[in-house]
């Protein structure tokens, strides 16, 4: 986990149901079965990054979690998720070991869940199955068991030089750039066959072209810029109120640049693919932009079903379902408001959203960024000049390529 | 564009309309970068093997893929 968060906000009064848990026809969404499965296989964090939405955020649900998922809750996980590509008939599924630090868990109780979910569904059903660690307790010996297990590695960091990683430390306050840089070596050497890329949260107050750059020196086949989660309650970290500048946009902008003009593509940027993808009406699918039913749900440490972890930034609770696997199906989920709005399309966006030129593109962003106290999630993202900045700045550079001068 | 309930900055110049560009029309572009990422745009759409995408965002990888099969 490498988000960072402005401050922790508390509960929403009680009895408050903030849309769309009201004011929102989810019976009327045709639900989207889901296709990806975050699995909390261990609920803590070698490391202490202050900066961190989970452990520093507006939920503390994560004092409530067991360590790590008791093998009975893997085997019902498996057992729920195999039920769910039966009853759809899904023909391919994603799971992601997600955590806290999944690789606490131990690489053999990931190989032996991930192998459990593939004995168990339908023949014809492929799994993808992925981890996303901060990378600090990679090896040799546990890239190769992981694969062996056929489970591809994506690695969380701030940036390819140590400088840009000084907050992510551990509990002791030693830097875990060290164990960083080691994992990044072996998975862009030996193991690249089961590197997934780098997932790097954007700060505005770091030299883009000089950690964008950092990036490339590192190899890796895929990167991801994520936006610090943040709301409109609880602002992401030097964002004006008044929307007189746009630094995120900004940022990100001057990396497409650099990416864009490399005379090849150096790595695979996906924000920026799936920007370009839906400025020319192709299908895309991310969280951050776009209006494609969001097909994702989390499985907690202790079984409970939630909805995606970036809604734990909003408020106490926002991400729960009241479900979990030991007394529902997955399907169960697919009638939450949170769940339905998420797969509604335009119909979930403000009336501000549907009449932006950019609607269909921007997609109201990251749904947990559109949240403001006291109403809920049908607002803009609190990111929306900067979306709106980079997303301009996108189609002039695709438009200028795709017509010569 | 944004209401007051968002960001609202302004001056930005009109946005190209991309719609009316084909994917099969940009297929003779000298754009390294643009090629590549049209050539796997065209994957998504065409009649080829499916190509599946996942929308969560907090598990890199930037390709398509969800994991190793």
């Amino acid at each position: 986990m490498n988000q960072r968060i402005s401050a922790p906000v508390g509960r929403e009064p009680d009895g408050f149901a903030p849309w769309p848990l009201t004011g929102f026809a989810a019976g009327a969404v045709r639900p989207v079965p889901f296709d990806q499965f975050v699995v909390k296989i261990h609920s803590r964090c070698n490391l202490a990054c202050r900066y961190c939405y989970m452990y520093f955020a507006a939920d503390g649900g994560w004092r409530r979690q067991p360590v790590t998922a008791a093998p009975r809750v893997l085997e019902r996980a498996a057992s729920r998720i195999a039920e769910h590509a039966a009853a759809h008939r899904l023909p391919e599924i994603s799971v992601v070991l997600h955590g806290g630090e999944p690789l606490l868990a131990g690489t053999a109780t990931l190989a032996g869940f991930v192998a459990r979910v593939r004995e168990l569904v339908p023949e014809g059903c492929t799994v993808r199955a992925g981890v996303q660690t901060n990378g600090t307790l990679l090896t040799g010996e546990r890239l190769r068991e992981l694969a062996r297990a056929g489970i591809a590695v994506g690695l969380s960091l701030d940036g390819g030089l140590a400088e840009h990683n000084a907050r992510r430390t551990d509990h002791a306050g030693r830097p875990a750039w060290p164990g960083i840089r080691r994992a990044a070596a072996l998975l862009a050497g030996p193991y690249r066959h089961v590197y997934g890329g780098v997932l790097c949260v954007v700060d505005p107050a770091t030299d883009p072209e000089r950690v964008y750059t950092s990036l490339l020196g590192l190899d890796p086949p895929a990167v991801n810029f994520l936006l610090p989660h943040g709301t409109w309650t609880t602002p992401p970290p030097g964002l004006p109120a008044d929307g007189t500048a746009t630094p995120y946009g900004d940022w990100l902008a001057a990396v497409f640049d650099l990416w864009w003009d490399a005379g090849r593509r150096r790595t695979r940027v996906r924000l920026f693919q799936e920007a370009i993808a839906l400025l020319l009406g192709a299908p895309a699918a991310t969280e951050a932009l776009g209006l494609r039913p969001v097909s994702a749900v989390v499985i907690e440490t202790d079984g409970a079903i939630e909805q995606l972890d970036a809604l734990k930034t909003a408020y106490e609770g926002a991400a729960a379902t009241g479900l979990d696997i030991h007394h529902h199906p997955l399907d169960a989920a697919l009638a939450h408001p949170g769940i339905a709005a998420r797969q509604a399309g335009r119909a979930a966006l403000s009336a501000t959203c549907l009449a932006c030129p950019l609607a269909e593109v921007c997609g109201g962003g990251n749904y947990a960024h559109r949240y403001r106290a006291g109403e809920g999630f049908r607002n803009p993202s609190v990111y929306c000049a900067d979306l709106r900045r980079l997303l301009h700045h996108i189609a002039r550079r695709v438009a200028a390529a795709a017509v010569p001068a | 564009m944004c209401s007051d309930k968002s960001a609202g900055a302004t001056g930005l110049p009109e946005l190209p309309d991309l719609l009316t560009l084909g994917l099969s029309d940009l297929r003779a572009l000298d754009h390294p970068v643009l090629s590549e990422v049209l050539a796997e745009l065209r994957a998504r759409v065409s009649g080829g093997p499916a190509v599946t995408l996942w929308t969560f965002d907090e598990f890199a990888p930037g390709d398509e893929s969800g994991g190793v099969a």
